[in-house]
């Protein structure tokens, strides 16, 4: 075996600070710090638009963040992250719509047969059957207990936060690493052929090192000096604003479709977080959209540098963690990473489409809102696999699925169900369960949550709680 | 009234009455008619007799008890194949059902293998793998379901007798109502403006109607290509393997819980062992060695007198260009033909089976369950294509045409990107459907000979001293393990699954 790069150290250089840079420089030093020199230059680019990311993680972040000591106690008493069972969401895709795309468990197949046929034939109302969607709706909140027996154990839930707050959190930690930090600006960014070769600080000091990490946002500052090809879907006037409240809101972001955009609101322990999407007006716009090759030479692009994506869903935040963990895969072992690149790129490009297909997913009809806003977001959320998708459910309630796709069978089941499509058929198969018993079952379920849910506590109460709680052990 | 409520399975191979016992048991009582008509005078080909875990699942859908189906078939356990040969001549590894290793540090297990290996470590990464070493010591026991337990994360399938499989599987269909008829389809009526298939026309003049027909009839493909002309897609370029010869011999020894596969210089000859015989065969390709030579390689090999004249098998390795077309959903060998390489013949018969059940038809045929159908099983046949190419292209034996041939192969795109990650830096490219995972590829790439170049950098993040004692507490661990497991026939015994009949013997 060749070890000769094994053994001596590389440097790799990350530019840009915000959610995307810190996170990066945070699981960088975790995993490498034996083999390689990390260098964080924080200022480089913007991080104004980390609001983008959505302001929530799906249950899968929580390892994520737990790796480098975001653990869930941390983020609870030094920050103002709060827990997210998913996003409601209202007026959309119609006047009266009212839902959950909440995150949960999956769901029992009954004698055998995919829960969703049983829905189809019964023509039950999913949201009230799950449990997640049930206390966001309320404000409730508790956490998810191990005994199965419990309704509440088939809810799972991520965090709604500040990503601020979290970045200067995740910067105190890397002081402890061995990673360097240097503030200075990067004032350019120096190229030969088709690489990079050094980063020129604003003091003059120029950094060069093996590979360089583009996090400096919709900027792109590193990535633009390589000729990247960014694919523009479009552009929309984005506003962030946060509010004090004295009482913390339900355990859900709050998601609304009006005539000339939406809004999303994140509820914080402390204050309220609200994004307006809005047709560009000329201000504060963003385009949405990605670069075909994320990796490029030896610069690689995370979160916003290589795609700007609307935060509907947490699927922002779950690009940037499947960045990151990519990443992480493929830390190039020999000079030439060809081979990494390829297969980095390969593996974006899978998801992002299938992310974008997620989010695609919740395109309204021509019917909902005749505006430019809406018909520019439509005439975007075109593809083949989505239709696929699409029809498959419509005619048999038949959950397609691509390897490896970000959202899992429930969310999609959510979606559908939410946004209004309904099987045309139902499966022979439901059959073997008596009608009489499947509805015995769902109605079962639906008094045992909403005996639960009755019991749970609001989600104001239980944080502050669970934070005294958290403040005698750190005491005892 | 619903318009799809007569089947009609053409064929009584293993397809054909897996088919049968599967429809039978998810749509009892749905007013669903499922005929099967079956020829005594055409053979089955009932070469796959070894197959993966999966078939468990299978088996346990339909209520089966394991003991009871493993007496009547005459099964063994099986924890994976051997391979000899393959990579260079005198070369032999096992390809187990299970990971190497258990999860630690949140890596691959074979890339703190792979760093260890680096730093001076000599343990093959079968030490680490409880499957192998059992495999190889003849041993076997049910695992617990634990799979993070040394001595329960694995995997287990049967070799059996698939003919015996079928008369099993027949009793239980015809026991769910499935009503069989005894002869041979000389013609098919098409519907003239659809295009569908109408009726059958059975030698003695009875016509059978139905609203879906299943192709089980095996390589002819009576009603998917005969009637309906659907076209075949052509593999051999990749696989070019294109004959068989099988023959049953005495068994000898210790009854062996794994699947042998020798390569030989113009295709590789297969071993299963079977409670009451072994079976054998050798895959070639005619274009480098004649029918005789190769019936002479199989019959000069085998380990005791042989229990039939060998039998005689033509194949074209591919894929029907639509799996299910009109009325008509071809499962098994009439869909397609993989070489049994990794026993993946049962195994494709049966996700042709649950992708039906999936997609079966309610008020009429409709082209979205057609083409979902056709997109899922051609992904699952081009993926197994793909997996059965890397053994032959993974080697270094350049002793005869065949292998030369193979050395000197432009591979497909996807397969040489995996190839490059793979001796890059031991990484293996990910899919999600699709059998074989990533553990498969890494047991074939490395007892191949293909061993990384380097390892993920990650597993540097660990010491030395602690990386060692816990690859050394693992290897011990796998030791005890199998050192507290019987040995096969014993177990077969003790479980009660031990065939009640006598070994067959040569007369």
């Amino acid at each position: 075996m060749d070890l000769d790069h094994q053994n001596t150290q590389k440097t790799i250089i990350i530019c840009g600070g915000g959610l995307a840079g810190h996170l990066t420089a945070a699981h960088l030093s975790k995993h490498l710090n034996a083999t390689h020199k990390i260098v964080f230059l924080p200022n480089c680019g913007t991080s104004n638009f980390d609001f983008m990311y959505g302001g929530a993680t799906t249950p899968t972040a929580y390892e994520f963040l737990r790796r480098i000591g975001l653990d869930e106690p941390n983020l609870i008493q030094n920050t103002a992250t709060s827990f997210s069972l998913g996003t409601h969401v209202q007026n959309w895709p119609n006047a009266n719509s009212d839902w959950v795309q909440c995150h949960h468990l999956p769901l029992p197949a009954l004698n055998a047969v995919p829960f969703q046929h049983h829905l189809s034939r019964d023509g039950a109302d999913l949201q009230a059957l799950l449990v997640s969607s049930v206390a966001a709706k309320v404000g409730k909140f508790a956490h998810p207990p191990q005994d199965p027996k419990v309704p509440l154990s088939r809810a799972e839930y991520g965090y709604q936060f500040d990503a601020s707050e979290l970045v200067a959190l995740m910067g105190k930690g890397l002081q402890q690493t061995g990673v360097e930090i240097r503030s200075e600006k990067v004032d350019q960014v120096v190229v030969e052929g088709q690489t990079i070769s050094g980063v020129v600080l604003e003091n003059g000091e120029r950094i060069s090192g093996d590979l360089y990490l583009d996090c400096s946002g919709p900027e792109r500052r590193l990535l633009n000096s390589l000729d990247a090809s960014f694919k523009a879907t479009r552009t929309v006037s984005a506003r962030a604003h946060r509010e004090r409240v004295d009482r913390l809101g339900p355990a859900a972001r709050h998601l609304i479709a009006h005539a000339s955009g939406w809004q999303i609101n994140t509820h914080l322990q402390d204050s309220v977080c609200t994004v307006n999407i809005t047709a560009d007006d000329g201000h504060d716009a963003v385009t949405l959209g990605g670069v075909d090759h994320a990796w490029s030479g030896n610069c690689v692009a995370i979160g916003q540098s290589a795609y700007v994506m609307e935060p509907l869903s947490p699927a922002p935040m779950m690009l940037l963690q499947a960045d990151i963990e990519r990443l992480l895969d493929l830390i190039p072992v020999v000079e030439d990473c060809g081979v990494e690149r390829r297969e980095y790129n390969r593996r974006f490009n899978d998801d992002v489409s299938l992310a974008r297909l997620f989010q695609d997913a919740l395109r309204l009809s021509s019917e909902a809102f005749q505006t430019p806003f809406w018909e520019e977001a439509v005439a975007s959320a075109d593809s083949e696999a989505l239709e696929r998708k699409i029809m498959q459910f419509e005619h048999r309630g038949l959950l397609v699925k691509y390897d490896l796709e970000p959202f899992n069978d429930e969310d999609w089941l959510i979606l559908h169900s939410g946004m209004g499509r309904r099987p045309r058929q139902t499966d022979r198969q439901v059959e073997r369960v008596a009608l009489q018993d499947t509805q015995r079952q769902f109605a079962g379920l639906q008094s045992a949550i909403q005996q639960i849910v009755s019991r749970m506590p609001p989600h104001h109460d239980y944080i502050v709680n669970l934070k005294r709680y958290l403040e005698k052990q750190n005491h005892g | 009234m619903r318009k799809i409520s007569k089947v009609c399975i053409l064929g009584g191979g293993t397809a054909g009455w897996m088919t049968a016992a599967a429809l039978s048991n998810k749509y009892k009582g749905l007013g669903v008619e499922i005929t099967l008509i079956e020829s005594d005078q055409i053979g089955t080909v009932g070469v796959g007799e070894a197959t993966l875990p999966h078939i468990r699942f299978f088996n346990e859908t339909l209520g089966i008890d394991e003991r009871t189906f493993m007496k009547a078939t005459e099964a063994t356990f099986k924890l994976g194949i051997e391979f000899r040969d393959w990579g260079q001549l005198g070369d032999s590894y096992i390809h187990p059902f299970g990971d190497y290793g258990i999860p630690l540090h949140g890596m691959d297990f074979h890339q703190l293998w792979l760093r260890s290996k680096a730093e001076g470590l000599s343990t093959r990464l079968d030490e680490y793998s409880y499957p192998i070493i059992a495999a190889e010591q003849g041993r076997f026991q049910i695992p617990t379901g634990d799979v993070n337990t040394i001595g329960s994360n694995f995997g287990y399938a049967y070799q059996f007798d698939s003919s015996l499989y079928a008369k099993f599987l027949r009793r239980y269909s015809e026991q769910n109502g499935v009503h069989r008829i005894e002869g041979k389809v000389v013609e098919t009526q098409l519907d003239p403006s659809s295009g569908h298939v109408q009726s059958v026309t059975l030698e003695a003049g009875q016509r059978v109607e139905a609203d879906l027909y299943i192709d089980c009839s095996g390589f002819r493909g009576v009603l998917i290509e005969q009637a309906l002309e659907t076209g075949y897609d052509d593999w051999s370029e990749w696989l070019p393997c294109n004959r068989a010869v099988a023959v049953p011999c005495e068994a000898r020894g210790q009854l062996l819980p794994y699947t042998r596969a020798t390569a030989r210089t113009a295709g590789w000859q297969w071993r299963i062992p079977l409670q009451h015989r072994t079976g054998n065969g050798h895959v070639y390709w005619n274009e480098f060695i004649s029918d005789d030579e190769a019936t002479h390689q199989v019959m000069s090999t085998l380990e005791g007198p042989a229990l039939a004249d060998p039998k005689q098998l033509f194949f074209k390795t591919g894929r029907r260009k639509k799996f299910w077309s009109k009325n008509v959903v071809s499962i098994g060998l009439s869909g397609g033909f993989l070489e049994p390489l990794e026993s993946t013949s049962i195994h494709l018969i049966q996700e042709g089976i649950t992708t039906l059940i999936e997609l079966f038809p309610g008020d009429e045929i409709h082209s979205l369950d057609i083409d979902e159908y056709n997109e899922r099983m051609g992904l699952n046949f081009e993926r197994v294509r793909d997996f059965l190419l890397l053994h032959y292209i993974a080697t270094q034996r350049d002793d005869s045409e065949m292998w030369r041939y193979f050395r000197n192969m432009t591979l497909p795109d996807s397969l040489q990107e995996k190839l490059d990650a793979w001796m890059r830096r031991g990484y293996v490219l990910r899919y999600e459907f699709g059998v074989f995972l990533p553990p498969s590829w890494v047991a074939v790439m490395l007892g191949q000979n293909l061993v990384p170049t380097s390892y993920d950098p990650r597993a540097d993040a660990i010491s030395q001293e602690r990386l060692q004692a816990e690859l050394s507490q693992i290897q011990s661990r796998t030791q005890q393990a199998v050192a507290s497991t019987p040995e096969q026939s014993a177990f077969l015994q003790r479980y009660g699954a031990a065939s009640d009949t006598s070994p067959l013997l040569a007369s």
